[in-house]
Protein backbone atom coordinates (compact mmCIF):
# COMPACT_ATOMS: atom_id res chain seq x y z
CA UNK A 1 0.00 0.00 0.00
CA UNK A 2 2.43 2.66 0.93
CA UNK A 3 4.48 1.81 -2.47
CA UNK A 4 1.12 2.80 -4.50
CA UNK A 5 0.91 5.46 -2.80
CA UNK A 6 4.23 6.50 -2.95
CA UNK A 7 3.93 6.47 -6.40
CA UNK A 8 0.56 8.14 -7.13
CA UNK A 9 2.74 11.02 -5.18
CA UNK A 10 5.77 11.03 -7.38
CA UNK A 11 2.98 11.44 -10.34
CA UNK A 12 0.92 13.99 -9.26
CA UNK A 13 4.30 15.96 -8.42
CA UNK A 14 5.34 15.65 -11.92
CA UNK A 15 1.73 15.98 -12.98
CA UNK A 16 1.18 19.15 -11.77
CA UNK A 17 2.49 22.39 -13.42
CA UNK A 18 1.39 26.05 -12.27
CA UNK A 19 0.09 28.08 -14.77
CA UNK A 20 2.41 31.03 -14.71
CA UNK A 21 6.10 29.40 -15.24
CA UNK A 22 5.25 25.94 -15.81
CA UNK A 23 7.60 24.74 -13.33
CA UNK A 24 5.74 22.18 -10.73
CA UNK A 25 4.37 23.79 -7.75
CA UNK A 26 5.71 21.52 -4.91
CA UNK A 27 3.58 19.67 -2.96
CA UNK A 28 1.80 20.68 0.59
CA UNK A 29 1.00 18.20 2.97
CA UNK A 30 -2.02 19.58 4.72
CA UNK A 31 -2.57 17.37 8.27
CA UNK A 32 -5.34 18.62 8.73
CA UNK A 33 -8.82 19.23 6.25
CA UNK A 34 -11.75 18.62 7.13
CA UNK A 35 -14.76 16.70 5.36
CA UNK A 36 -17.90 18.42 7.17
CA UNK A 37 -21.07 19.27 6.00
CA UNK A 38 -22.82 22.81 6.06
CA UNK A 39 -25.26 22.05 8.57
CA UNK A 40 -22.60 21.13 11.47
CA UNK A 41 -22.09 24.77 11.68
CA UNK A 42 -25.61 26.03 11.85
CA UNK A 43 -28.29 27.19 8.96
CA UNK A 44 -26.52 28.79 7.16
CA UNK A 45 -23.09 28.21 8.60
CA UNK A 46 -21.54 31.78 9.98
CA UNK A 47 -19.04 34.19 8.48
CA UNK A 48 -15.69 33.96 9.56
CA UNK A 49 -12.46 36.17 10.44
CA UNK A 50 -8.86 34.90 8.81
CA UNK A 51 -5.77 36.43 9.19
CA UNK A 52 -4.78 38.22 5.99
CA UNK A 53 -6.48 41.12 7.48
CA UNK A 54 -7.24 42.27 11.33
CA UNK A 55 -8.94 40.40 13.63
CA UNK A 56 -10.20 41.40 17.06
CA UNK A 57 -11.61 40.01 20.26
CA UNK A 58 -14.36 42.93 21.16
CA UNK A 59 -15.88 42.52 24.86
CA UNK A 60 -19.40 41.01 25.24
CA UNK A 61 -21.93 42.41 27.46
CA UNK A 62 -22.51 38.88 28.77
CA UNK A 63 -26.54 40.88 29.42
CA UNK A 64 -26.65 40.68 25.37
CA UNK A 65 -27.33 37.59 23.87
CA UNK A 66 -23.90 36.18 22.72
CA UNK A 67 -23.37 35.06 18.55
CA UNK A 68 -20.23 34.24 16.56
CA UNK A 69 -20.07 37.15 14.73
CA UNK A 70 -20.34 39.07 18.19
CA UNK A 71 -17.23 37.41 19.45
CA UNK A 72 -14.44 37.97 16.95
CA UNK A 73 -14.60 41.04 14.68
CA UNK A 74 -12.99 41.86 11.00
CA UNK A 75 -13.42 44.11 8.28
CA UNK A 76 -14.63 41.58 5.93
CA UNK A 77 -15.56 38.31 6.88
CA UNK A 78 -15.73 34.91 4.62
CA UNK A 79 -18.66 33.01 3.69
CA UNK A 80 -19.53 29.23 3.14
CA UNK A 81 -21.04 28.43 -0.06
CA UNK A 82 -24.47 27.26 -0.60
CA UNK A 83 -24.73 24.01 -0.95
CA UNK A 84 -22.17 20.53 0.81
CA UNK A 85 -21.64 19.87 -3.36
CA UNK A 86 -20.35 23.38 -4.13
CA UNK A 87 -17.60 22.93 -0.76
CA UNK A 88 -16.68 19.61 -1.85
CA UNK A 89 -16.07 20.64 -5.21
CA UNK A 90 -14.43 23.94 -4.33
CA UNK A 91 -12.54 22.38 -1.96
CA UNK A 92 -11.20 19.45 -4.53
CA UNK A 93 -10.51 21.90 -6.87
CA UNK A 94 -8.00 23.71 -4.35
CA UNK A 95 -6.44 21.17 -3.32
CA UNK A 96 -5.63 20.32 -7.32
CA UNK A 97 -4.65 24.51 -7.54
CA UNK A 98 -2.08 24.62 -4.64
CA UNK A 99 -1.18 20.53 -5.09
CA UNK A 100 -1.89 19.91 -1.62
CA UNK A 101 -2.48 16.14 -0.15
CA UNK A 102 -4.62 16.40 2.73
CA UNK A 103 -5.23 14.24 5.72
CA UNK A 104 -9.15 14.69 5.99
CA UNK A 105 -11.12 13.92 9.03
CA UNK A 106 -14.88 13.18 9.46
CA UNK A 107 -17.49 10.75 9.61
CA UNK A 108 -16.73 7.60 7.75
CA UNK A 109 -19.33 7.93 5.07
CA UNK A 110 -18.25 11.76 4.39
CA UNK A 111 -14.18 10.64 4.26
CA UNK A 112 -15.77 8.31 1.87
CA UNK A 113 -17.43 10.42 -0.08
CA UNK A 114 -14.57 12.89 -0.21
CA UNK A 115 -11.68 10.20 -0.81
CA UNK A 116 -13.87 8.77 -4.06
CA UNK A 117 -14.10 12.40 -5.40
CA UNK A 118 -9.96 12.92 -5.43
CA UNK A 119 -8.44 9.43 -4.10
CA UNK A 120 -4.73 11.39 -4.92
CA UNK A 121 -5.56 14.01 -3.04
CA UNK A 122 -7.48 12.56 0.21
CA UNK A 123 -5.53 10.68 2.89
CA UNK A 124 -8.83 9.62 4.86
CA UNK A 125 -8.75 10.03 9.06
CA UNK A 126 -11.77 9.84 11.51
CA UNK A 127 -11.37 10.17 15.18
CA UNK A 128 -12.15 7.95 17.89
CA UNK A 129 -14.44 8.03 20.51
CA UNK A 130 -16.41 11.22 19.04
CA UNK A 131 -20.04 11.54 20.35
CA UNK A 132 -20.75 13.40 17.48
CA UNK A 133 -20.42 10.73 15.07
CA UNK A 134 -20.83 7.07 15.63
CA UNK A 135 -19.21 5.64 17.94
CA UNK A 136 -17.16 2.45 17.22
CA UNK A 137 -15.49 0.20 19.79
CA UNK A 138 -11.76 -1.01 18.90
CA UNK A 139 -12.67 -4.18 17.06
CA UNK A 140 -14.70 -2.10 14.58
CA UNK A 141 -11.98 0.35 14.02
CA UNK A 142 -9.47 -2.41 13.57
CA UNK A 143 -11.35 -3.97 11.19
CA UNK A 144 -11.50 -0.67 9.04
CA UNK A 145 -8.24 -0.23 9.36
CA UNK A 146 -7.38 -3.49 8.13
CA UNK A 147 -9.62 -2.91 4.97
CA UNK A 148 -7.71 0.25 4.44
CA UNK A 149 -10.88 2.29 5.03
CA UNK A 150 -8.45 5.01 7.15
CA UNK A 151 -4.87 5.99 7.52
CA UNK A 152 -5.22 8.29 10.38
CA UNK A 153 -6.91 9.01 13.62
CA UNK A 154 -7.42 12.23 13.73
CA UNK A 155 -9.30 14.52 14.66
CA UNK A 156 -9.82 12.95 18.39
CA UNK A 157 -10.96 15.69 20.06
CA UNK A 158 -12.54 15.02 23.69
CA UNK A 159 -12.27 18.57 25.21
CA UNK A 160 -15.07 19.76 23.36
CA UNK A 161 -17.48 17.20 25.79
CA UNK A 162 -15.36 17.88 28.92
CA UNK A 163 -13.26 14.56 28.92
CA UNK A 164 -9.42 15.27 29.33
CA UNK A 165 -6.89 13.23 26.80
CA UNK A 166 -5.52 11.08 29.57
CA UNK A 167 -9.27 9.61 30.35
CA UNK A 168 -9.58 6.08 30.89
CA UNK A 169 -11.85 5.80 28.49
CA UNK A 170 -9.56 6.05 25.63
CA UNK A 171 -7.23 3.71 26.92
CA UNK A 172 -8.36 1.16 24.31
CA UNK A 173 -8.36 3.23 21.08
CA UNK A 174 -4.86 4.15 22.26
CA UNK A 175 -3.37 0.53 22.57
CA UNK A 176 -5.43 -0.39 19.41
CA UNK A 177 -3.35 3.00 17.30
CA UNK A 178 -0.20 2.06 19.17
CA UNK A 179 -0.55 -1.58 18.49
CA UNK A 180 -1.33 -0.95 14.45
CA UNK A 181 0.96 2.19 14.22
CA UNK A 182 -1.93 3.85 13.43
CA UNK A 183 -1.09 8.02 13.36
CA UNK A 184 -2.97 10.08 15.91
CA UNK A 185 -4.03 13.64 15.74
CA UNK A 186 -5.39 15.00 19.07
CA UNK A 187 -6.97 18.42 19.64
CA UNK A 188 -5.22 20.78 21.61
CA UNK A 189 -5.88 24.55 21.51
CA UNK A 190 -8.43 27.36 21.40
CA UNK A 191 -12.07 26.26 20.35
CA UNK A 192 -14.22 29.32 19.49
CA UNK A 193 -14.72 31.98 21.31
CA UNK A 194 -17.69 31.83 23.74
CA UNK A 195 -17.21 27.83 22.83
CA UNK A 196 -18.90 26.50 26.11
CA UNK A 197 -21.95 29.03 25.54
CA UNK A 198 -22.34 28.61 21.51
CA UNK A 199 -21.75 25.10 20.66
CA UNK A 200 -20.13 22.96 23.29
CA UNK A 201 -21.76 23.14 26.73
CA UNK A 202 -18.90 20.51 27.90
CA UNK A 203 -15.97 22.61 26.63
CA UNK A 204 -13.33 23.86 28.52
CA UNK A 205 -10.47 25.90 28.13
CA UNK A 206 -8.27 24.36 30.30
CA UNK A 207 -8.29 20.62 28.89
CA UNK A 208 -6.11 22.34 26.21
CA UNK A 209 -3.00 21.58 28.45
CA UNK A 210 -0.22 19.61 26.27
CA UNK A 211 0.71 17.95 29.89
CA UNK A 212 -2.96 16.07 29.75
CA UNK A 213 -1.12 14.17 27.47
CA UNK A 214 1.84 12.85 29.34
CA UNK A 215 0.98 9.81 30.62
CA UNK A 216 -0.39 8.95 27.42
CA UNK A 217 2.91 8.70 25.85
CA UNK A 218 4.44 7.01 28.60
CA UNK A 219 2.25 4.28 28.61
CA UNK A 220 2.48 4.17 24.68
CA UNK A 221 5.66 4.94 24.30
CA UNK A 222 5.72 4.01 20.43
CA UNK A 223 2.22 5.95 19.65
CA UNK A 224 2.56 8.29 16.75
CA UNK A 225 0.91 10.97 17.65
CA UNK A 226 0.96 14.67 16.42
CA UNK A 227 -1.00 17.66 18.42
CA UNK A 228 -3.03 19.65 16.36
CA UNK A 229 -2.96 23.76 16.66
CA UNK A 230 0.22 22.85 19.14
CA UNK A 231 -1.55 23.07 22.25
CA UNK A 232 -2.21 27.17 21.79
CA UNK A 233 -2.15 29.12 22.92
CA UNK A 234 0.00 26.95 25.82
CA UNK A 235 3.28 27.40 23.93
CA UNK A 236 5.21 27.17 26.91
CA UNK A 237 3.89 23.44 28.08
CA UNK A 238 3.61 22.27 24.23
CA UNK A 239 7.96 23.23 23.90
CA UNK A 240 8.34 20.94 27.40
CA UNK A 241 6.57 18.45 25.64
CA UNK A 242 8.22 18.37 22.55
CA UNK A 243 11.51 18.30 24.06
CA UNK A 244 10.77 15.98 26.76
CA UNK A 245 9.55 13.81 24.11
CA UNK A 246 10.82 13.46 20.91
CA UNK A 247 8.75 11.63 18.96
CA UNK A 248 5.94 13.98 19.39
CA UNK A 249 4.89 16.13 16.24
CA UNK A 250 2.44 19.07 15.72
CA UNK A 251 0.26 21.07 13.18
CA UNK A 252 -0.11 24.60 12.94
CA UNK A 253 -3.76 24.13 11.45
CA UNK A 254 -6.84 26.63 11.78
CA UNK A 255 -4.39 28.89 13.96
CA UNK A 256 -2.83 29.52 10.75
CA UNK A 257 -5.49 31.91 9.78
CA UNK A 258 -7.46 32.20 12.52
CA UNK A 259 -5.49 33.82 15.21
CA UNK A 260 -4.23 37.18 14.49
CA UNK A 261 -0.93 36.79 12.17
CA UNK A 262 1.12 38.66 15.10
CA UNK A 263 0.15 36.45 17.09
CA UNK A 264 0.18 33.27 15.23
CA UNK A 265 3.93 34.15 13.92
CA UNK A 266 4.60 34.91 17.47
CA UNK A 267 3.79 31.46 18.05
CA UNK A 268 5.62 29.72 14.90
CA UNK A 269 8.65 31.59 15.58
CA UNK A 270 8.86 30.64 19.36
CA UNK A 271 8.46 26.41 18.77
CA UNK A 272 11.13 27.24 15.88
CA UNK A 273 13.75 29.16 17.99
CA UNK A 274 13.26 26.35 20.11
CA UNK A 275 14.61 24.20 17.62
CA UNK A 276 11.37 22.11 17.11
CA UNK A 277 11.50 22.54 12.92
CA UNK A 278 11.38 19.16 11.97
CA UNK A 279 8.19 18.91 14.16
CA UNK A 280 5.70 21.19 12.82
CA UNK A 281 3.41 20.21 9.95
CA UNK A 282 1.37 22.50 7.85
CA UNK A 283 -2.51 22.45 8.35
CA UNK A 284 -5.61 24.52 6.99
CA UNK A 285 -8.45 23.36 9.69
CA UNK A 286 -10.43 24.10 6.48
CA UNK A 287 -14.25 23.44 7.75
CA UNK A 288 -17.26 24.65 5.88
CA UNK A 289 -15.18 28.29 4.36
CA UNK A 290 -12.46 27.03 1.24
CA UNK A 291 -11.06 30.28 1.48
CA UNK A 292 -9.43 29.66 4.58
CA UNK A 293 -6.90 27.28 2.79
CA UNK A 294 -4.99 29.81 0.52
CA UNK A 295 -4.75 32.02 3.83
CA UNK A 296 -3.19 29.19 5.80
CA UNK A 297 -0.82 29.56 3.43
CA UNK A 298 0.12 32.76 2.99
CA UNK A 299 0.74 32.34 6.99
CA UNK A 300 3.47 30.17 6.18
CA UNK A 301 4.60 32.18 3.29
CA UNK A 302 4.71 35.49 4.69
CA UNK A 303 6.93 34.38 8.30
CA UNK A 304 9.95 36.65 7.41
CA UNK A 305 11.89 34.25 10.57
CA UNK A 306 11.79 31.43 7.99
CA UNK A 307 14.14 30.46 5.27
CA UNK A 308 12.90 28.13 2.22
CA UNK A 309 14.28 24.84 3.61
CA UNK A 310 12.18 25.52 6.80
CA UNK A 311 8.98 26.04 4.63
CA UNK A 312 9.45 23.23 3.19
CA UNK A 313 10.04 21.28 6.28
CA UNK A 314 6.64 22.78 7.62
CA UNK A 315 4.68 22.35 4.30
CA UNK A 316 5.40 19.27 3.55
CA UNK A 317 8.43 16.97 4.93
CA UNK A 318 7.96 17.00 8.25
CA UNK A 319 4.17 15.64 7.37
CA UNK A 320 5.79 13.21 5.15
CA UNK A 321 8.28 11.68 7.47
CA UNK A 322 5.84 11.60 10.04
CA UNK A 323 3.60 9.52 7.87
CA UNK A 324 5.95 7.33 6.69
CA UNK A 325 5.80 8.63 3.17
CA UNK A 326 9.05 9.00 0.96
CA UNK A 327 9.83 12.57 1.36
CA UNK A 328 11.28 12.45 -1.43
CA UNK A 329 7.72 13.10 -3.14
CA UNK A 330 7.70 16.74 -1.33
CA UNK A 331 9.70 17.40 -4.73
CA UNK A 332 13.25 18.49 -3.44
CA UNK B 1 -6.62 25.95 60.78
CA UNK B 2 -5.95 28.74 57.81
CA UNK B 3 -6.65 27.36 54.86
CA UNK B 4 -6.12 28.96 51.22
CA UNK B 5 -8.95 29.73 49.31
CA UNK B 6 -10.02 29.14 45.24
CA UNK B 7 -11.84 31.07 43.37
CA UNK B 8 -13.63 27.94 42.73
CA UNK B 9 -14.69 27.55 46.09
CA UNK B 10 -17.88 26.43 46.80
CA UNK B 11 -18.07 28.58 49.89
CA UNK B 12 -17.73 31.78 46.94
CA UNK B 13 -20.76 30.53 45.29
CA UNK B 14 -23.40 32.59 47.02
CA UNK B 15 -21.34 35.53 46.06
CA UNK B 16 -20.73 34.83 42.92
CA UNK B 17 -24.52 34.10 42.67
CA UNK B 18 -25.14 37.57 44.22
CA UNK B 19 -23.02 39.86 42.08
CA UNK B 20 -24.51 37.84 38.77
CA UNK B 21 -28.44 38.19 40.03
CA UNK B 22 -27.91 42.33 41.12
CA UNK B 23 -25.52 42.86 37.63
CA UNK B 24 -22.29 44.03 39.97
CA UNK B 25 -19.03 43.84 38.50
CA UNK B 26 -15.99 41.85 40.50
CA UNK B 27 -12.42 42.37 40.13
CA UNK B 28 -10.54 39.23 41.40
CA UNK B 29 -7.10 39.47 41.96
CA UNK B 30 -5.17 36.76 39.89
CA UNK B 31 -1.47 37.25 39.82
CA UNK B 32 1.54 37.66 42.23
CA UNK B 33 1.35 38.53 45.89
CA UNK B 34 4.89 40.47 46.82
CA UNK B 35 8.02 38.74 46.97
CA UNK B 36 7.60 36.35 50.13
CA UNK B 37 4.18 36.69 50.06
CA UNK B 38 3.22 32.87 51.77
CA UNK B 39 5.72 33.66 54.75
CA UNK B 40 3.71 37.00 55.17
CA UNK B 41 0.34 35.76 54.47
CA UNK B 42 0.25 32.12 55.55
CA UNK B 43 -2.31 31.35 53.35
CA UNK B 44 -1.21 32.75 50.32
CA UNK B 45 0.08 30.45 47.19
CA UNK B 46 1.22 31.17 44.11
CA UNK B 47 -0.65 28.59 42.38
CA UNK B 48 -3.91 29.40 42.80
CA UNK B 49 -2.97 32.64 40.37
CA UNK B 50 -3.93 30.42 37.50
CA UNK B 51 -6.68 31.92 35.47
CA UNK B 52 -7.96 28.34 34.82
CA UNK B 53 -9.45 28.62 38.46
CA UNK B 54 -11.99 30.65 37.31
CA UNK B 55 -13.73 28.57 34.62
CA UNK B 56 -16.28 27.03 36.21
CA UNK B 57 -17.47 30.28 38.18
CA UNK B 58 -17.88 31.76 34.23
CA UNK B 59 -19.69 28.15 33.07
CA UNK B 60 -22.21 28.34 36.75
CA UNK B 61 -22.69 32.50 36.07
CA UNK B 62 -22.64 33.38 32.58
CA UNK B 63 -24.02 36.86 32.89
CA UNK B 64 -20.89 37.77 35.39
CA UNK B 65 -19.46 40.55 35.07
CA UNK B 66 -15.87 40.03 35.75
CA UNK B 67 -12.21 41.63 35.43
CA UNK B 68 -9.19 39.83 36.68
CA UNK B 69 -6.56 41.95 38.01
CA UNK B 70 -3.19 41.69 37.19
CA UNK B 71 -4.26 40.19 34.12
CA UNK B 72 -2.93 36.15 36.40
CA UNK B 73 0.54 38.03 35.87
CA UNK B 74 2.64 35.98 34.84
CA UNK B 75 0.74 33.06 33.54
CA UNK B 76 -0.38 34.79 30.04
CA UNK B 77 -0.94 32.33 28.04
CA UNK B 78 -3.43 30.79 30.26
CA UNK B 79 -5.10 34.29 30.07
CA UNK B 80 -4.85 34.58 26.69
CA UNK B 81 -6.99 30.47 26.51
CA UNK B 82 -9.12 32.27 28.67
CA UNK B 83 -10.01 35.69 27.42
CA UNK B 84 -10.73 33.72 23.93
CA UNK B 85 -12.64 31.25 25.12
CA UNK B 86 -14.84 33.45 27.76
CA UNK B 87 -15.25 36.76 25.55
CA UNK B 88 -16.95 38.31 28.42
CA UNK B 89 -13.86 38.73 30.38
CA UNK B 90 -12.04 41.46 31.17
CA UNK B 91 -8.44 41.53 32.78
CA UNK B 92 -6.60 45.05 34.35
CA UNK B 93 -2.77 45.39 34.49
CA UNK B 94 -2.69 47.54 37.76
CA UNK B 95 0.81 47.04 39.40
CA UNK B 96 2.16 45.01 37.11
CA UNK B 97 3.44 48.00 34.63
CA UNK B 98 5.41 48.97 37.91
CA UNK B 99 6.33 46.10 40.03
CA UNK B 100 8.22 44.64 37.54
CA UNK B 101 11.21 45.36 34.94
CA UNK B 102 9.28 47.42 32.12
CA UNK B 103 10.85 45.46 29.26
CA UNK B 104 8.95 42.34 30.66
CA UNK B 105 6.15 43.91 31.20
CA UNK B 106 5.97 45.52 27.99
CA UNK B 107 6.55 41.59 26.60
CA UNK B 108 3.53 40.83 28.30
CA UNK B 109 0.71 43.56 27.31
CA UNK B 110 2.03 43.33 23.54
CA UNK B 111 1.20 39.73 23.54
CA UNK B 112 -1.99 40.61 24.97
CA UNK B 113 -2.74 43.13 21.90
CA UNK B 114 -1.02 40.91 19.35
CA UNK B 115 -3.44 38.30 20.42
CA UNK B 116 -6.46 40.55 19.53
CA UNK B 117 -7.30 41.59 23.13
CA UNK B 118 -6.96 45.31 22.71
CA UNK B 119 -10.63 45.86 23.80
CA UNK B 120 -10.37 44.25 27.09
CA UNK B 121 -7.14 45.80 29.02
CA UNK B 122 -8.14 48.07 31.43
CA UNK B 123 -5.60 50.40 33.07
CA UNK B 124 -5.53 50.41 36.76
CA UNK B 125 -2.27 51.60 39.50
CA UNK B 126 -2.48 49.39 42.14
CA UNK B 127 -1.91 51.87 44.61
CA UNK B 128 -1.72 51.09 47.95
CA UNK B 129 0.07 53.28 50.09
CA UNK B 130 2.17 54.98 47.52
CA UNK B 131 0.77 57.46 45.89
CA UNK B 132 4.01 58.19 44.25
CA UNK B 133 3.47 54.87 41.70
CA UNK B 134 0.22 56.41 40.34
CA UNK B 135 2.52 58.50 37.75
CA UNK B 136 4.53 55.86 36.50
CA UNK B 137 1.42 53.76 36.15
CA UNK B 138 0.37 55.84 33.75
CA UNK B 139 3.44 56.73 31.79
CA UNK B 140 4.43 53.21 30.99
CA UNK B 141 1.58 52.82 29.57
CA UNK B 142 1.56 56.01 27.54
CA UNK B 143 5.71 55.14 26.62
CA UNK B 144 4.50 51.90 25.16
CA UNK B 145 6.48 51.89 21.51
CA UNK B 146 3.86 49.29 19.94
CA UNK B 147 0.67 51.02 21.21
CA UNK B 148 -1.40 53.01 19.06
CA UNK B 149 -3.29 56.73 20.20
CA UNK B 150 -6.47 54.57 19.96
CA UNK B 151 -5.14 51.37 21.78
CA UNK B 152 -3.98 53.52 24.38
CA UNK B 153 -7.26 55.35 24.93
CA UNK B 154 -8.92 52.18 24.89
CA UNK B 155 -6.89 50.81 27.70
CA UNK B 156 -6.81 54.05 29.72
CA UNK B 157 -10.48 54.73 29.49
CA UNK B 158 -12.93 53.21 26.75
CA UNK B 159 -12.57 49.52 27.66
CA UNK B 160 -13.28 50.14 31.39
CA UNK B 161 -16.20 52.76 30.60
CA UNK B 162 -18.10 49.65 28.29
CA UNK B 163 -16.77 47.42 31.29
CA UNK B 164 -18.39 49.47 34.20
CA UNK B 165 -21.53 50.51 31.58
CA UNK B 166 -20.58 54.40 32.11
CA UNK B 167 -20.78 56.55 29.09
CA UNK B 168 -17.83 55.48 26.66
CA UNK B 169 -18.51 59.60 25.54
CA UNK B 170 -16.71 60.52 28.66
CA UNK B 171 -13.63 59.15 27.60
CA UNK B 172 -12.85 61.09 24.17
Amino acid sequence: MRCSVMTAFVLLVVAHVSAQDGAPRPLIIDMHLHAHTLSMYGTPPPSICANNQEILFPAWDPHEPLTYADAKSCPERLKAPETDEELLQETLSLLKHHNIRAVTTGSLDQVTKWYAGAPDRIIRAIPFAEPKYETRDPAAFRRLFAEGKFAVFAEVSPQYDGVSIADPSLEPYFALAEEMDIPVGIHMGEGPPGAAYLFSPKYRARLTSPFLLEEVLVRHPRLRVYVMHYGSPLVDEMLSMLYSHPQLYVDVAGNDWSLPRKEFHSHLRRLVEAGFEKRIMFGSDEMVWPGTIKVAIESIESADFLDEEQKRDIFCRNAARFLRMDVKSCGE
Amino acid sequence: MLESLLTNDSRMEPYWALAESLDVPVAINMGEGPPGAAYLIPTYRARLTSPYLLEEVLIRHPRLRVSVMHYGSPLIEEMIAMLGAYPQLYVDIGGIQWNYPRAYFYKQLKELIDAGFGKRIMFGSDQMNWPGVIEPAIAIVDEAPFLSGDQKRDIFCRNAARFLRLDTKTCD
